[in-house]
């Protein structure tokens, strides 16, 4: 069934799917946002920060630093995703997979390999 | 340039970011470009942080400005609306007059308040928290007519005019403020 919501930019996309795999800091989000894409997005302070502000704002991901004690030097503000922001992030994962599937059925010659 | 010198110049580029903005995350983000300096070579860093500037600055001002209540264009709707008033209380009996400043009156004033709940930040309190300005700007008007009229000062249609925008403001007031009650009490009970 279509949702209602609107796809994310892709800036929000990317870090939305960054961390469905747990908490991560804003440094190794960039890092794994950069894995994801195999290096093709990196992404610059401005827009890390800024797509941060901006769901955190939406309710889609809260900060974590406070929840447990970190042993890491300097003092890094740790982010997660809420239930929402899981749900949405689960959807846009499940737009992309339907369309690559599709995509790839309908390729002359078979799937993609 | 070196590794300090450079976020020590990124610290004061971070100067045209909205300040809000700069005071949540400034040291985040200084904090990122020292980690990226550290694992990357310095032009790339450096090239791609001019990229990221140039995009985000004006988008941070930008959202700065929506989330910022702009009171003005409601104001000069409001204004309008007391002219259109003051148009029909004067003209009287006179129907050029009177029916051209009461829809004036009515239609700025919707418009007015259609703007004024559009400019509200997102992040404003509730609407209703104002409604003891209402309830006691009513009374307020009022007594004004009768202290006016005491005075010796004749001027029928204006007085019934201030009157009834006296009577309005109270019962405005009051359903403001049974609104405002209601909605405390809900989200204290959700609390």
């Amino acid at each position: 069934m279509p949702s209602d919501r609107k796809p994310l930019p892709a800036a929000s996309l990317h870090i939305v799917l960054a961390l469905l795999g747990g908490e991560l800091h804003g440094y190794a989000l960039m890092h794994r946002v950069a894995d994801l894409s195999d290096g093709a997005v990196r992404m610059g302070p401005g827009t890390l920060y800024g797509t941060l502000n901006r769901l955190r704002d939406e309710g889609l991901i809260v900060e974590t630093t406070d929840r447990a004690n970190r042993d890491d030097g300097e003092r890094r503000r740790y982010y997660e995703l809420t239930a929402s922001g899981r749900r949405v992030a689960l959807d846009e994962l499940s737009h992309l997979t339907t369309l690559v599937e599709r995509v790839g059925r309908d390729l002359p010659g078979g799937a993609i390999a | 340039m070196s590794q300090p010198a450079i976020v020590r110049l990124y610290r004061l580029v971070l100067h045209l970011y909205p300040r809000p903005f700069r005071a949540e995350y400034g040291a985040d983000m200084e904090q990122l470009l020292l980690d990226q300096l550290h694992d990357e070579r310095a032009p790339v860093v450096i090239g791609r942080l001019i990229v990221d500037l140039a995009v985000t600055v004006p988008n941070q001002h930008l959202e700065a400005h929506m989330r910022t209540p702009n009171r003005l264009v409601p104001f000069a709707y409001l204004v309008i609306a007391v002219a259109g008033l003051v148009l029909a209380v004067l003209g009287g009996s006179e129907p050029k007059a009177l029916v051209p400043g009461l829809v004036l009156a009515v239609g700025a004033g919707a418009i007015g308040l259609i703007t004024w709940r559009h400019a509200r930040s997102v992040r404003d309190s509730s609407v209703t928290a104002g409604w003891w300005k209402f309830l006691l700007a009513g009374p307020l008007l009022i007594i004004g007519v009768i202290v006016a009229a005491g005075a010796g000062i004749q001027a029928w249609f204006l007085g019934m005019g201030v009157v009834l925008a006296g009577a309005a403001s109270f019962a405005l007031g009051a359903t403001l403020g049974i609104a405002h009650l209601a909605r405390t009490r809900t989200r204290g009970a959700t609390a």
